[in-house]
């Protein structure tokens, strides 16, 4: 067993909250969010998610539990050879959504990030920022009750980040809890939203570092 | 709100009803898990190639049981007596015997015809032995009575022996009742055979199917990730894996009914060229029903084989990971 990356971890997130999770490179940003979308499993400690326990929970709960959480890789991890409108239909599809229930919800979704003309694009064709709107439209698209975004805006110019950081705030008034693990202190300054920072291994609650909301 | 945007609603609904029309025309609903045209076609080859085997196995079964059927139904309904000239015996011609016999016979309840096979008949059958001449004239030939009974009121066979024994006591009666389990013993071996052809085709397939799927699963580990980390159930994604084997199998079955369909109208060909006494007893190669109805059975069958493997070696898999 390697290094712990993740010692001192304890946080509780209120439904209908909005958290950034700040902390520098290497800081355990993301093997954070990956336990809490369940792509790993702790070595020790616990967590809970909507009530269930996720240590423990058997594997086959584990699908009906994901359905709730949105969440923006910070690798995309989007499917090469289909096209942008089935990748971010993939969620409703696997869901067993049928295609004349969800196609306007994922056009419009689609042409809010600003891809409304790319529907039929690749990914590999899309540049990184473009692939990076794709993944975040995913992610949004069932209205998770919790979304998780692993520096969502790390490839997209300021004013394209600011329309996406929109789109997470429309979901967060919908009531989804949303967490946005960034480095970007600009982000973190411009909005007025507690932040949960990462140092050695532990987490630390700080106060909003902007005023509003 | 925090962020402010600036939205052109005309500019919106340009965009929109553009879109609607670009997707209508475009949006095909791609496989998510796409099949892997490199290894897919080999795959195809190898199941064919199988199933032609299967194919093969199983009408072969199922021509041994009309060859088993028409042979003992032919023998049961015949008995053969047989009248071996005895040196010394000078008492009453060999001719008189099979007259006597014939009487006694023919007299019988149940028997239905009674004849010497002709001196010709009896040649023929022993031509291949003994081949053409004039020998059966030097040879000490026995005589045959070929007798049909009415397999319905068969008559009483230890009788009929009995008083034949009477009269000429180097008579035979044949019922060919050994005959006839013997060639139950050779059939049953070859539908063994045949039998276990079928299972080891059916498990060669599965276990080429497995290797394939497990290959599968590690090229496109990363979709199955993705799939997963966004709630997919095992057998969905078990379900995008087996799509590809349904028409995979398929396919394969119908190229090897085609296969057997050319192989038996050869053989049948060759039968209908060379028939004659050498080869009478083999069985007649024609396609009945029960046939084509077995043969439409394989692509079936290959396509579920194939499928419920992958379904199998997919949840298999996948089941060990979070
Ligand atoms: N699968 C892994 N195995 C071992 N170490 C890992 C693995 N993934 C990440 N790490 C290490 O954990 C630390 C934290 O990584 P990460 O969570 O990606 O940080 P961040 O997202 O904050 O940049 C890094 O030092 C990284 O090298
Ligand atoms: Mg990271």
């Amino acid at each position: 067993m390697g290094a712990e990356i993740l010692r001192d971890v304890s946080f509780h997130l209120e439904p209908g909250s909005f958290h950034f999770l700040t902390g520098a490179s290497g800081a355990g940003k993301t093997s954070l969010l990956k336990l809490m979308y369940m792509a790993r499993r702790p070595s020790r400690g616990w967590i809970t998610m909507f009530g269930q326990d996720l240590v423990h929970l058997p594997r086959s709960s584990l699908p009906e539990i994901r359905r709730r959480v949105g969440v923006v890789f910070q690798d995309f991890r989007l499917i090469n050879h289909l096209s942008t409108f089935d990748n971010v239909a993939l969620p409703l599809v696997i869901a067993g959504a049928h295609p004349n229930d969800y196609r306007e919800d994922v056009e419009e979704l689609l042409t809010w990030v600003g891809l409304g003309e790319r529907l039929d694009a690749k990914p590999p064709t899309l540049s990184g920022g473009e692939q990076q709107r794709v993944a975040i439209a995913r992610a949004v698209v069932a209205k998770p009750d919790l979304l998780l975004a692993d520096e969502p805006t790390g490839n997209v110019d300021p004013k394209i980040g600011q329309r996406l950081m929109r789109l997470f705030f429309e979901l967060n008034k919908l009531g989804a809890s949303v967490v946005i693990a960034t480095h970007d202190e600009h982000l973190v300054q411009k909005i007025a939203a507690p932040v949960l920072s990462l140092e050695n291994g532990t987490l630390v609650k700080r106060p909003p570092a902007a005023k509003g909301a | 709100m925090l962020m402010s945007t600036s939205e052109d609603p005309a500019l919106m609904t340009r965009l929109k009803n553009g879109l609607r029309r670009q997707i209508g025309a475009n949006f095909k609903g791609a496989r998510i898990v796409p099949a892997n045209d490199t290894t897919n076609r080999p795959l195809l080859g190898v199941i064919a190639i199988m199933c032609f085997f299967a194919a093969l196995a199983g009408e072969s079964v199922l021509m041994i049981n009309r060859a088993v059927d028409e042979w003992t139904q032919g023998l049961s309904s015949a008995l053969t007596i047989q009248l071996r000239p005895v040196a010394g015996d000078t008492t009453v011609s060999l001719d008189a015997r099979v007259e006597q016999i014939l009487k006694i016979v023919r007299a019988t309840p149940g028997v239905t015809l009674a004849q010497e096979l002709s001196r010709r008949d009896t040649e023929k059958l022993l031509e291949p032995w003994l081949g053409a001449g004039n020998i059966l004239e030097e040879l000490p030939i026995p005589r045959l009575v070929d007798v049909q009974i009415d397999r319905s009121q068969p008559p009483e066979l230890e009788a009929l022996s009995l008083s034949l024994a009477q009269i000429a006591p180097s008579a035979k009666l044949n019922d060919h009742a050994q005959w006839n389990s013997r060639i139950l013993i050779f059939a049953n071996f070859l539908r063994g055979l045949a039998l276990s052809i079928l299972i080891l085709t059916i498990a060669t397939t599965m276990t080429i199917v497995v290797f394939a799927t497990r290959a599968g699963l590690t090229a496109k580990h990363d979709i199955v990730e993705v799939l997963h980390l966004i709630g997919a159930h095992d057998s969905f994604i078990a379900r995008e894996f087996e799509i590809q084997f349904v028409s995979l199998g398929l396919r394969a079955g119908f190229l090897a009914i085609a296969g057997a369909m050319l192989t038996f109208l050869l053989l049948g060909g060759l039968v209908s060229r060379y028939a004659n006494a050498d080869v009478y007893f083999l069985p007649t190669p024609d396609l009945y029903l029960s046939d084509l109805l077995f043969l439409l059975l394989i692509p079936l069958g290959a396509a579920l084989v194939a499928t419920l493997t992958t379904r199998f070696t997919v949840l298999r898999v996948i089941g060990r990971t979070l």
